[in-house]
């Protein structure tokens, strides 16, 4: 079965914000959760919500539907988001059920998990696998 | 040049309702952030003698330069403040998320100064800083405040501290509750209280840079790679909070009675095994949190789905409150100690002095010394721990009295009460026992901020890397730990991370968030001066040598199994205590010679003093 590559397991994150940290810097050279594309929310004392993107594994992918544009499309076992195409209307934000989709407003465009090309710094650092990168599914 | 330092601070005058950013100096740069920072701050601009609970006093909400970053295990705050509960200068600290918020608002440091008329609320949105009347709000524990601030904010992420109905009482040991995290030692909650301010929220959208990031972020590599090795090994001291959270140690220290227990009387407790981590993890659904960015996640979090409390969640008790409402006051029951545990949280008291002032109101009561009403409370009763814990929040009856602390409500009751309050400066003890763990007992006596564990050697005692009861050799390991642990203070880590990180790998990770290089020697001498410049408030305020001093049951043989007869000896304390005035360069009043400062460079203080 096609399986998005990152396997998310809100139940064993323990809220450290280090997948968030390592995003942040990753991604905009300066550490804040606020600037990562993988949020943790804490709710206590539930386990946190974790804000990122499930790929292939979002049934419907309502995003990719939402999108008026060819701004968000399904490639392999990854949704990907396309600067180039978005309007920057903001449907997809609404329409994500794990609220993994941001906008920037300086920039005026969405963005959200790309995997890093294939190689996510979150995963190097959970050290509780709530995070976790499998290799394989079909298309793997 | 980028830096993981603002070099700013946010001063908020609550007398004004104003606030203003300032820069820091070149000088108190010099003290790298955190305590060093704060201790600095509250040296130079608070007369000796002030009122704690006066306008003259200050919280300093104080970050280090490694708070807000990647690097692991320094997740706390420190809070910087005069204490009332000591009369001492205070350092004390929560861990979470607080710091890094601080940060991400665009400070190092938060200082709050002046005294308000009316009860208000402030809320940091980055570098909006806005006055809310908070009436409303002193009916509301201290984690129903934080719900209703958010909710009245709008903002659901901010982070939120909150002083209980303790704290507007200005019970003496009143703690700042962050979250469910602690400011717990000294009273700085009922400083909060006196300046009128029932909360702050936060909340911070900046990056934080650092000076060198590929530096930086093998710094912090190399970090985690050694923390995650102790990690792996499950029977070291991390390994075992890692698992099942710092409660996991209560049976290790029990079985070398060494577990403070009726009210110190005894150091073992036959019934610790009802309420270690082990037996909540094994009754109650059980969840492990961490701070931010700390691998470690030593916290737990409960869920009591039974009995009396059922519906119940606490994070922790931790391995100290075990102790101190635990077997300190013969308390068997799990549910009812985290019961205990939340109340303090609520009401928004130090678990620790609030158990040492309930067990010295037990043992009274039980020798006679209280009369009345009072004088049926007995140990092993968890029922009247609870009504005493509300009694000193709400300052009622005995526990108005209680309320002041346990140094100074012994003294009011008199008889032989003083020789059984656990305390050191009226500041309640830790879980360990002097008469068993000798430099331990040199380190509560010793410790500026009374009755301190933070920086005692512990591990190194308890693991048996030492000879426990030896007194030769305790100075020079405790006036180690104290200089390396205030250093380790200034970055803001965890007391945890000296069992695990080389100084080299603290000095990597400073490094590379700010570009300042200090030596292993440098990093020794910084942590050396800011205990001077502590010690220095101190003297001012009168403490001497007669301060330095354990109650008399700490020179009374233990009782009962695994540890009788184990005791300290007056000689032996006077033994440790000279040498390690001797060692710090101080008189044998324990006051520091001129030579000591002049060698620390703060010669400048030495006339603070003699006023």
């Amino acid at each position: 079965m096609n399986q998005s590559p990152l396997l998310v397991n809100e139940e064993s994150c323990t809220e450290c914000e280090s997948c968030s940290l390592i995003c942040s810097i990753e991604k905009t050279g300066l550490t804040n959760p606020k600037l990562a594309r993988v949020r943790v929310v804490k709710r206590w004392p539930q386990p946190p919500q974790l804000q990122i993107c499930r790929q292939i594994d979002c049934q419907g992918t309502p995003c990719v539907e939402a999108c008026p544009t060819e701004g968000l499309y399904v490639s392999g076992r990854e949704v990907v988001l396309k600067e180039e195409e978005c309007t920057g209307c903001l449907v997809c934000v609404e329409a994500c059920p794990y609220q993994a989709i941001w906008f920037d407003q300086e920039r005026s465009v969405p963005y959200k998990c790309d995997l890093c090309g294939g190689a996510p710094r979150c995963i190097e650092y959970c050290f509780v696998d709530a995070l976790l990168w499998q290799d394989g599914g079909e298309n793997g | 040049m980028a830096s993981s330092n603002w070099d700013r601070m946010l001063r908020i005058d609550l007398n004004r309702r104003t606030y203003a950013v300032e820069e820091t100096t070149a000088q108190l740069e010099e003290y790298v952030g955190g305590m060093g920072r704060g201790v600095k701050l509250l040296l130079d601009e608070m007369v000796a003698g002030a009122d704690p609970l006066g306008p003259a006093n200050r919280l300093i909400f104080s970050t280090g330069p490694l708070t807000g970053t990647l690097a692991p295990m320094f997740a706390q705050t420190c809070l910087v403040t005069k204490s009332p509960l000591t009369g001492t200068i205070l350092n004390t600290y929560a861990g979470g998320d607080l710091g890094a918020e601080i940060k991400f608002a665009g400070y190092d440091a938060l200082i709050f100064e002046g005294q308000a008329d009316d009860w208000s609320y402030i809320f940091i949105d980055d570098g909006h800083v806005s006055f809310h009347d908070a009436a409303h709000l002193l009916k509301m524990d201290s984690l129903g405040t934080e719900q209703v601030v958010r909710e009245e904010l709008g903002v659901a992420q901010a982070r939120v501290i909150t002083i209980g109905l303790a704290g507007q009482n200005l019970v003496k040991f009143a703690a700042i509750l962050s979250g469910r995290r602690v400011f717990g030692r000294g009273g700085a909650g009922a400083v909060m209280g006196s300046k009128r301010l029932k909360a702050i929220a936060i909340r911070g959208t900046r990056g934080l840079d650092v000076y060198d990031r590929g530096a930086f972020l093998a710094a912090v590599d190399e970090a985690n790679s050694v923390i995650n090795k102790e990690l792996a090994n499950e029977f070291s001291l991390l390994g075992m909070f890692s698992r099942h959270g710092t409660g996991s140690g209560m049976g290790v220290v029990n079985e070398q009675g060494a577990l403070p227990t009726r009210n110190h009387y005894m150091g073992y407790f036959a019934d610790a095994d009802k309420i270690d981590s082990y037996a909540y993890a094994r009754d109650y659904p059980t969840r492990i949190i961490s701070c931010y960015a700390c691998p470690v996640h030593c916290g737990q979090v409960h869920h009591i789905n039974k009995g009396p409390w059922a519906g119940l969640v606490t994070r922790g008790p931790e391995y100290e409150t075990m102790y101190a409402l635990g077997s300190e006051v013969l308390n068997s029951s799990a549910e009812a100690l985290a019961k205990a545990n939340d109340l303090c949280e609520r009401l928004g008291m130090d678990t620790l002095t609030a158990g040492t002032a309930v067990a010295l109101a037990l043992e009274c009561a039980e020798k006679g010394i209280i009369k009345g009403e009072g004088s049926k409370l007995k140990f092993g009763d968890p029922r009247a721990v609870l009504t005493l814990l509300e009694d000193i929040a709400h300052r009622r009856g005995l526990g108005d009295l209680l309320a002041e602390g346990p140094g100074v409500a012994a003294r009011e009751l008199g008889g032989e009460a003083p020789a059984f309050a656990m305390q050191v400066k009226n500041s309640g003890f830790a879980a360990w026992m002097p008469r068993r763990m000798k430099g331990t007992g040199l380190s509560f006596a010793t410790a500026n901020r009374g009755g301190c564990h933070k920086r005692a050697p512990i591990g190194a005692e308890i693991m048996g890397f030492v000879d426990m009861d030896a007194v030769e050799g305790k100075a020079a390991m405790v006036k180690e730990i104290q200089d390396k642990v205030n250093a380790i203070f200034t970055l803001v880590g965890c007391r945890f991370s000296e069992f695990v990180l080389p100084l080299e790998s603290y000095l990597a990770l400073l490094e590379g968030a700010t570009g300042t290089s200090l030596s292993a020697e440098e990093f020794m001498t910084l942590g050396e001066r800011i205990w001077n410049l502590e010690r220095v408030f101190n003297v001012a305020e009168g403490f001497r040598r007669k301060d330095d001093s354990l109650p008399g049951r700490c020179y009374t043989p233990i009782v009962g199994e695994r540890s009788k007869g184990a005791v300290l000896t007056e000689e032996g304390m006077n033994y440790m205590l000279d040498e390690y005035y001797s060692l710090r360069g101080w008189d044998s009043e324990g006051v520091p010679q001129a030579a000591k400062l002049a060698e620390l460079g703060i010669e400048a203080y030495i006339a603070r003093m003699s006023t």
